[in-house]
């Protein structure tokens, strides 16, 4: 496995072509907007290699018997399932942000699946390639982008009858030793932190579709392809000289455009090719693995509710008796979203392939419930924490030998409590709610993952409605 | 003096602070234990530290040694007692 410094050295020697603010980015490691999404993926390395940490962090590769980092593990048992859970909770907790590396894991559980089941319908050798490749990753210990939404332009319209066909990453020619796709995939997550890019397609997909119907890997920095950095609210903050602005002053979160214009695949690499009545069974599987995956913001939900008992603590409002009872609810819906992650991975089950799958109907309810609570649990964060939050002054303004002394006179609280301090607390509340962790904690919980209408039709078509009927009409006698 | 490895759950969200507890394990038992990698053949005991009473760090590897699980930080002084009592006997 690598270490922490190893993993941030590997990154440096990417030749990746980002684009932020318009202009090109010499130096992604070091650059002050991105350097702190890259530190909470270094964490995922620096907690597997510490011994309070590893029982979560690492697993056995089923194909090797070494051991690896769990984020490139496939799952063999219901036990790696819920370590998973709780390996997400751990580290959205310790970042307070997202940490980017679960989406290419979800990525290759899923591949792990469908490759199989392809083969053994169309007798084609993608999970014998998927496994080399897997083995590769699991070896080097990478991190991988696990890349599945497409711009999709109208959204009425299949990806074949888009008036741009590049709405929808697809194939545009077919060689000898690969082949040359162009379009590209939106909101992806730690895509400039990733050593390697997972495409996989978006929807379910007919025949006249088939030529979007792919999926394969990439190194990140593989010629024509081109990242486009997302803007989060407040992020130039982090180009101030200050820290105490920023809320969180280490870790953070990012996403991007990535554009593949006329990339080469070699055939080793791809892992679909038009078998169109297979995306919608991936994209299923990986939505489900990634709905699971939610259990981060749990995480995140700890760090919130640790920094709104700290700013409460702090204000003298601690001992009020609403506050309390606001504090339980925000629990109480936290503690609601770890249920739901948890029993998706115990009822998990085991596919033809070997792989451990979620329960679907859990994972979809979980991933539901994620559409909802962060925001209910920021708006009793911001409720407690009180206005201050987003009216103060800045920290060169706590700090300016003018009118520093106001600042710290009338933005006191407890008397035996800092200004400076109190500062520091609302500030990580307002970053987790409307500031740059508030894309992953908010946002990204409504939408990543697929939108919430999703998660319901996932829901309808999982439950079992006629055995709850014949159960009903049963208890109260009716006979048909 | 007695050989003693150190196994953690993964911390997801325990219960207590676990690596304070083998902290406290470790000042207790000065002079009396020596600490070593849980690879290390030659440890006859291991010290499960689990932050919650869910337990599920995976002991496979521990298996042909002497346990003791603490799952909360009281478990830090009963551990200290038994294993000061078992190099009595």
């Amino acid at each position: 496995m690598k270490t922490g410094k190893e993993y941030e050295e590997s990154l440096r020697k990417l030749n990746l072509n980002v684009y932020l603010f318009g202009k090109k980015v010499a130096n992604v490691v070091d650059d002050p907007i991105i350097r702190p999404s890259m530190n909470a993926v270094k964490m995922t390395y620096e907690m597997a290699a510490m011994p309070e940490y590893e029982d979560l962090m690492t697993a056995t590769s089923h194909i090797t018997g070494k051991k690896i980092n769990r984020f490139t593990h496939i799952h063999q048992s219901t036990t790696d399932l819920v370590k998973k859970t709780k390996m997400e909770r751990l580290l959205g907790a310790q970042t307070g942000c997202c940490f980017q590396r679960c989406v290419g894991m979800d990525a290759m559980n899923a591949l792990s699946i469908t490759t199989f089941n392809i083969d053994k319908k169309y007798g084609t050798e993608y999970n014998k390639r998927f496994l080399k490749y897997l083995e590769f990753v699991q070896a080097e210990d990478l991190v991988c982008d696990g890349a599945m939404t497409d711009p999709k332009g109208d959204r009425a319209l299949a990806p074949s009858q888009q008036k741009d066909p590049d709405m929808f990453l697809h194939v545009v020619e077919e060689r000898a030793d690969g082949i040359v796709v162009t379009g590209a995939k939106a909101h992806q997550t730690g895509a400039v932190n990733s050593h390697e890019i997972i495409v996989m397609p978006t929807i379910s997909m007919r025949e006249e579709d088939k030529d979007y119907a792919i999926s394969f890997a990439l190194p990140s920095d593989a010629k024509g392809i081109t990242y486009i950095y997302g803007r989060q609210s407040c992020d130039t903050r982090k180009l101030e000289k200050g820290l105490l602005d920023r809320g969180n002053q280490i870790f953070g979160g990012h996403e991007a455009l990535v554009v593949f214009e006329k990339v080469f695949v070699p055939w080793e690499r791809v892992f679909m090719y038009k078998e169109y009545d297979f995306a919608g069974e991936l994209v299923e599987n990986f939505a489900s693995y990634h709905r699971q995956s939610y259990a981060c913001k749990v995480g995140v939900g700890d760090v919130l509710i640790g920094a709104t008992q700290v700013a409460a603590d702090y204000n003298g409002a601690n001992k009020a008796s609403h506050v309390k009872d606001k504090i339980i609810e925000m629990n109480h819906l936290n503690e609601t979203l770890f249920c739901g992650s948890l029993a998706c991975a115990e009822e998990g089950s085991k596919q033809p392939s070997g792989t451990y799958l979620v329960n679907v109907l859990l994972a979809n309810v979980c991933k539901q419930n994620v559409t909802r609570f962060p925001y209910e649990i920021a708006r009793l964060a911001q409720d407690i924490a009180g206005g201050l939050m987003v009216t103060m002054p800045s920290e060169d303004d706590l700090n300016s030998p003018e009118i520093g002394h106001y600042v710290k006179k009338y933005f006191q609280g407890r008397a035996d409590v800092s200004t400076e301090n109190r500062m520091k607390i609302l500030r990580l509340i307002e970053n987790i709610t409307l500031g740059t962790a508030a894309v992953g904690y908010l946002t990204e919980s409504m939408h990543g993952a697929g939108s919430p209408q999703a998660q319901r039709i996932m829901i309808a078509r999982q439950v079992n409605m006629a055995e709850k009927m014949k159960t009903a009409k049963k208890l109260c006698g009716i006979k048909e | 003096m007695l050989k003693i490895g150190i196994k953690f759950c993964g911390g997801c969200n325990p219960a207590f602070d676990r690596v304070a507890a083998v902290e406290k394990i470790k000042k207790g038992l000065e002079g009396k234990a020596e600490f070593v990698p849980l690879n290390d053949e030659t440890s006859e005991m291991v010290i499960a530290v689990m932050g919650c009473g869910n337990a599920c760090a995976e002991l496979g590897e521990t298996r042909e040694k002497q346990i003791i699980i603490i799952s909360d930080i009281d478990g830090a002084d009963a551990a200290i007692e038994e294993i000061k009592r078992k190099q009595k006997v």
